[in-house]
């Protein structure tokens, strides 16, 4: 076993905490490894250890504070829950009926997509716009009609000259 | 606080138990919550702001937070990591905030810190003294996983659920505190000699 995976598993092996395979693993490298077994030793030496002594009339003091403010907090009122944006959106939505989850979600995705339809035929009446914009002569439709030759709009059948001679 | 009262001379109930107790009875359970882990809270306390009165603020806000909290007594609600990870975050900001507060006011002495407040360490060695005057040249990230496995005795399991890191951070972030401890002590000795 390599002494970098050894050196990083060595707190864990001497607080107890490896699995019984990586313990057997880690005992048996420092058995052979000088250098990884000082490494274990020092750091085991190193280890903090509970001590401290505090007076009882402190422990005393602390503990009458502590159970006074538990006491309160059991005694007050629940807080009033403000609903969220989003809850009071679900609500809303809700109101007067029983959805389901799934149902609300379908509804939604519906929603989504209609209001994706007509957004994008906005953009492309914006796109038409801007291109009319760019060049009125191609895309502008005649409307004034003095503005038409007349004989391009004569039906073929109509012949003046021959009406007139039959009256003749 | 009856509770207490009931089940004084005996083991204090495993968490699911008390859990199992606040489906019918808030009250003695919240008061079963305080009896098992308000003088550890207030040790993890005293270690890290090494002040009584803060100590006591501390664990006092700690359990009025859990109160509050809806998820405390829910079943999957891991509450011991919860209460440590709440003490040591309290503890640390108070730390950060003391810094902040001597920097801007490097001569003037904390107007709360009296001399009856200040944690009186009595170690069994002079050894362990040391050491936890060398904590604190540590990073807050190292002290603060070196106490919660040293000094409160938490598993690296329960370490990891404290924290909201993985098994194998606690693993390797525990091995970098220790090597970093180990080199601070070192320092130390050779100022001393």
């Amino acid at each position: 076993m390599q002494c970098p995976w050894v050196q990083e598993r060595l707190v864990a092996f001497a607080d107890g905490e490896l699995s019984p395979g990586e313990a057997t693993w880690v005992a048996e490298h420092l058995e052979s490894c000088d250098a990884c077994a000082q490494l274990d030793l020092r750091l085991r030496d190193v280890t903090p250890e509970p001590g401290l002594e505090i007076p009882a009339d402190v422990m005393e003091r602390m503990a009458r504070a502590v159970d006074d403010a538990v006491l309160a907090a059991l005694d007050e009122p629940p807080a009033v829950e403000t609903p969220t944006t989003a809850a009071r959106w679900g609500r809303w939505l809700r109101r007067d009926r029983d959805l389901s989850n799934g149902a609300m979600l379908a509804y939604g995705i519906l929603l989504a997509a209609c209001v994706g339809w007509g957004v994008s035929n906005w953009l492309v009446v914006q796109e038409l716009r801007q291109e009319v914009q760019r060049s009125p002569v191609a895309a502008t439709a005649p409307t004034n009609s003095a503005t038409i030759d007349s004989t391009q709009y004569e039906p073929a059948s109509y012949q003046p000259e021959q009406r007139e001679e039959n009256w003749r | 606080m009856n509770a207490l009262r009931v089940l004084s001379g005996h083991a204090l109930p495993e968490d699911d138990e008390i859990k199992a107790i606040a489906r019918k009875d808030k009250r003695a359970a919240a008061d079963l919550v305080v009896r098992k882990y308000r003088d550890r809270l207030f040790h993890h306390a005293c270690y890290v702001l090494k002040d009584y009165h803060e100590a006591t603020d501390v664990t006092q806000e700690v359990f009025i937070k859990a109160m509050r909290e809806k998820r405390f007594f829910e079943a999957d609600f891991k509450m011991k990591a919860w209460l440590f990870r709440v003490t040591s975050n309290l503890c640390f900001n108070i730390r950060r905030d003391r810094r902040r507060r001597s920097a801007i006011l490097e001569t003037v002495p904390r107007a709360t810190f009296s001399a009856a407040d200040q944690v009186d360490l009595v170690f069994s060695t002079e050894k362990q003294e040391h050491i936890l005057a060398a904590m604190d040249e540590l990073t807050d990230n190292h002290r603060q996983i070196l106490m919660l496995r040293y000094y409160d005795d938490l598993s690296y399991a329960e370490i990891a659920d404290a924290l909201e890191i993985k098994l194998g951070t606690v693993m390797s972030r525990l091995s970098r505190a220790k090597g970093q401890l180990m080199e601070v002590m070192d320092d130390l000795r050779v100022v001393g000699e």
